[in-house]
């Protein structure tokens, strides 16, 4: 159970990120993408595509052409989506953000916030 | 920091406040982390810890022997015996009250870090604490 005064303190460094340019255009670019039946299935294809390649290779053999070329259409599919690309652009600057924030935590606490936080698996 | 893509000045200006202000509440959020009693004790049991012979001798020697048969412990190749000493040096290590202060503030501490990032997570919507290092939560 946190105290007051540490409760009030992380809900005021959760609503200052959540203004953060990179976290609001991540939360727009999300909700576009979740709002977007096509551009979910090509997700989803081409982790399924990507996925089968990956067991190919764990067990020794090498992708068929087909399955080479069917991965090239789909990743050109999902280049060829601004849905998807916005996503992707507001996924890397919204990874790029949070670790400065959270530096700063670490500064101010003079130790590694986030190694405290990680799960216990990573 | 990030910049603004946009050309707009009164756009960009805006972008690098709001990214001032999160880091500005970030290292405000830090320093109350570090006003709380869970970190006192932290420290407290740190130094205790550091200034607690028998703890030291008992971590060092816990500390040297898992490194030497860390090889063997990383392909499963430890004998018996080893096994047994490792568990012996952990057992003595844990049985010293320093230790067991330290690790304790230590479990305390984190427990309300990572409660204060669920909290971070609610507001943003964005898992915070797989997101807060570079190349991901295991860092890298």
């Amino acid at each position: 159970m946190l105290s007051t005064e540490i409760h009030e303190a992380a809900v005021e460094f959760g609503r200052a990120l959540r203004h953060a340019p990179a976290v609001v255009a991540y939360r727009v670019a999300q909700e576009a993408l979740d709002a977007d039946p096509n551009a979910r299935a090509l997700v989803d294809e081409l982790r399924y595509v990507q996925q089968s390649f990956i067991e190919v290779q764990q067990e020794g053999g090498t992708p068929a052409p087909e399955a080479m070329e069917t991965l090239r259409m789909v990743q050109a599919d999902v280049r060829a989506s601004e849905v998807i690309m916005a996503h992707l652009r507001a996924t890397s600057d919204m990874k790029a953000f949070l670790p400065l924030a959270a530096t700063e935590v670490s500064r101010a606490l003079g130790t590694d916030y986030p190694k405290l936080i990680v799960p216990t698996s990573c | 920091m990030l910049t603004s893509t946009t050309q707009d000045p009164a756009v960009a200006a805006a972008t690098t406040a709001a990214e001032i202000d999160a880091l500005t509440a970030g290292a405000t959020f830090g320093a109350a982390l570090r006003a709380t009693p869970e970190f006192t004790a932290l420290l407290e049991t740190g130094k205790a810890l550091d200034a607690d012979p028998i703890a030291r001798v008992a971590i060092h020697a816990y500390n040297e022997r898992h490194e030497d048969l860390r090889v063997e412990a990383a392909m499963n190749l430890m004998t018996q015996e080893q096994t047994d000493e490792i568990g012996r040096l952990l057992d003595q290590m844990y049985a010293v009250p320093a230790v067991i202060a330290y690790v304790d503030a230590t479990a305390a501490f984190g427990a309300l870090c990572r409660e204060t990032s669920t909290v971070i997570s609610g507001f943003i919507g964005i898992d915070f604490a797989a997101n807060s290092r570079s190349g991901g939560c295991c860092g890298g």
